[in-house]
């Protein structure tokens, strides 16, 4: 069995003594909160579930929706990863100079010709995972908080991103790029990836070595360093997965938004964080799933399509979504309580 | 020892990062200058909006032009750092100052500041003093932002024969541009063309990716839009992709501001138009009044509009070229 697994069950204790109706809301009680999100939206305005609009709401939690895998890794081992954003923009630039279309006005690279988009995409990819191997090397081999050593790549990474474009957007993309914010037939590229990308990360969280290290290393660093987890080279690979979690997030963000700015992104990283940890993801540690943090960037998805379908004040969004994220975490923080 | 390290590692890293921030594209100040060379300490917003890159890169040719040494400082929208920036221009004893205020109701201090130093001031942009009554030794040099909303709606209501509904796409709303810009839609289309309906206004933030899915949004919600009226041009480009997307091809979308992109797609066709904010002509009239101010020589008017101007598919060509 699986490490997630393990803790699902014992969240649960024994459904058949303390009562299966208590459990079943303990366990699946974020899905419970999506569910009454659909039916009020939907009885104020019924166009919400036309298919069209359902395919918005993934489309539109795609980019965040992808940043929160990672960062359940990030976060399910103790950690916090405040650079996402700064990633998203930094690796999208760099992308995006490689993706611009030789007949472009602007050229980052003048006489290069149209190059098929697995260059970019590899460029970017290769840009998310080295910014986040950096992280993860900070923080296993100087010993800073994560906090600390992500919050400094949230300004530097933002800072590159500015000087290497000179704060100006870059645009003019070649159509493989652009591909990624296009659809085959009526199910958008965004959501494909998306998909995608909680495959291998669900596979990596629940049935790998690497999985398990995760839980160790939040659970109890010390427990699992004495067993034999090699902390510091597991901390460097779940940040280099969050930075290339940003990276895929970038490429999405290019093919959808067709430019990228580099001021893009500001305050995702605490989008994706709200994502993980509505979830049920634990900033204790050794707690966190992959369908919780899909769940959770689809209440935040829903929530944001809804408000605006219905026609509620900018104002209140802010603070129906801030009340949201406080009552998600104060509902799973009295289940984890209940555990111990 | 080792947590000692750490605060200093962290230290380094904020610091060092925050300096770079603050720097990353000006000419450091070099004290070094002759002594006739005038120094000018520029205090920007944000360095992360398109617009006000064009500024600094307006203001920074003027400096090289007329030999000026022009220290730049980036407060990412942060009020408290943009006044901590204005007090070390003062104590570097900078001969004259240009500020953006991020906060129209907090530059008093920074007024006050400047006029104890006996430092002439120029803000620009943003009015700080909307009454007009500026206070002595300070100057402004802005466009009237309510006026490129006016010059939307104008425009628009006059393609829609008066008729239809419409959205706005507004920027953040603690910036008083974004409020007077939308003021300026909505009241001119009241007072013109009262049969265009405004369906529904949300921030957008100045940014193309949530131009885009608040367009999305709307498109679900309403079917049937006409037009759509952006604060800034990346929201209205935002716009225009969902438009598309869904096959709407007929909604007129305009914005403000004159970039790039928005330039190439009025020329093709997918944006109706936008209003031109002329960052040139904010930024060199504010470097000349800086310059006279520090050499000492009178200003003679306060206060300088510089005025919008309406892009159309028929100027448009003429923008490009500039």
């Amino acid at each position: 069995m699986t490490s997630e697994s393990n803790n699902v069950v014992k969240k649960s204790g024994n459904p058949m003594q303390s009562g299966t109706a208590k459990a079943l809301l303990q366990k699946y009680g974020i899905i419970l909160v999506l569910l009454f999100l659909i039916i009020v939206i939907t009885l104020v305005q019924p166009k919400f579930l036309s298919p069209t609009n359902l395919f918005n709401v993934m489309t539109q939690s795609s980019i965040y929706g992808i940043m929160a895998l990672g960062m359940t890794l990030v976060i399910t081992s103790k950690g916090i990863d405040l650079s996402v954003g700064s990633m998203l923009a930094f690796s999208g630039v760099i992308m995006a100079s490689f993706a611009q279309a030789s007949t472009a006005a602007s050229l980052y690279y003048p006489g290069i010709s149209d190059l098929p988009a697995i260059v970019p995409v590899l460029v970017a990819l290769a840009v998310g995972m080295l910014l986040g191997a950096i992280n993860g090397g900070l923080i296993a081999f100087t010993g800073i908080p994560a906090f600390i050593a992500t919050l400094g790549m949230y300004t530097i990474a933002r800072g590159a991103a500015l000087i290497y474009t000179g704060g100006k957007p870059v645009s003019n993309f070649t159509e493989g790029v652009l591909f990624f914010g296009s659809k085959i037939g009526v199910i958008p590229i965004p959501v494909i990836v998306y998909v995608i990308m909680i495959t291998i990360t669900w596979v990596l969280l629940g049935y790998t070595s690497f999985g398990k290290n995760v839980y160790a290393i939040g659970g109890n660093i010390k427990a699992a360093e004495i067993s034999g987890v090699n902390v510091k080279k597991n901390l460097v690979f779940i940040y280099s997965f969050c930075g290339l979690c940003a990276a895929v997030a970038a490429i999405v963000f290019a093919g959808r938004v067709g430019s990228v700015h580099p001021g893009a992104a500001v305050g995702y990283e605490l989008t994706a964080i709200a994502a993980t940890t509505i979830g049920g993801t634990s900033h204790y540690g050794g707690i966190g799933t992959i369908w919780g943090a899909v769940i959770g960037a689809l209440v935040l998805g829903v929530l944001r399509n809804g408000m605006t379908l219905i026609g509620i004040d900018a104002y209140w969004q802010q603070i129906v979504e801030g009340c949201i994220i406080i009552v998600a975490v104060i509902f799973d923080m009295r289940k984890n309580a209940k555990k111990k | 020892m080792k947590r000692f390290l750490v605060i200093l590692l962290a230290a380094v890293l904020i610091f060092g990062t925050a300096a770079c921030g603050g720097n990353g594209n000006a000419d450091s100040g070099s004290e070094t200058g002759g002594d006739d060379q005038i120094t000018i300490g520029y205090a920007c917003k944000n360095l992360n909006d398109t617009f006000q890159t064009y500024l600094v890169d307006s203001a920074k040719e003027y400096a090289e032009a007329n030999n000026i040494n022009l220290d730049v400082s980036d407060a990412q929208n942060d009020v408290v750092r943009q006044q901590d920036q204005v007090n070390t221009f003062i104590s570097q004893g900078v001969d004259a100052l240009i500020v953006l205020p991020i906060d129209t109701s907090a530059a008093s201090p920074m007024t006050q500041a400047a006029k104890d130093a006996g430092i002439p001031l120029v803000y620009m942009n943003t009015n700080p003093y909307p009454d007009g009554n500026f206070p002595e030794g300070t100057y402004y040099v802005g466009s009237i932002e309510k006026q490129a909303g006016e010059m939307q709606a104008e425009y628009i209501g006059q393609l829609l024969n008066g008729e239809g509904n419409a959205c706005i796409l507004q920027g953040q709303l603690v910036h008083e541009g974004a409020v007077q810009r939308s003021e300026g839609v909505v009241d001119k289309l009241k007072e013109l063309y009262p049969n265009v309906k405004v369906l529904a206004q949300q921030p957008g933030d100045w940014q193309k990716d949530m131009g885009m899915t608040i367009t999305e949004n709307w498109i679900t919600a309403y079917g049937d839009i006409d037009a759509i009226f952006a604060n800034n041009d990346e929201m209205a480009l935002g716009a225009v992709n969902a438009l598309q997307e869904a096959g709407m091809t007929d909604t007129l979308v305009i914005g403000i501001d004159g970039t790039t992109g928005a330039l190439q797609a009025i020329k093709e066709g997918t944006l109706a138009g936008s209003v031109f904010q002329d960052a040139e002509g904010q930024a060199k009239g504010a470097m000349e009044i800086a310059e006279k101010a520090a050499k000492g020589e009178t200003v003679d008017d306060q206060i300088k509009w510089v005025p919008f101007i309406l892009i159309t598919p028929d100027t448009v060509d003429s923008f490009i070229n500039q």
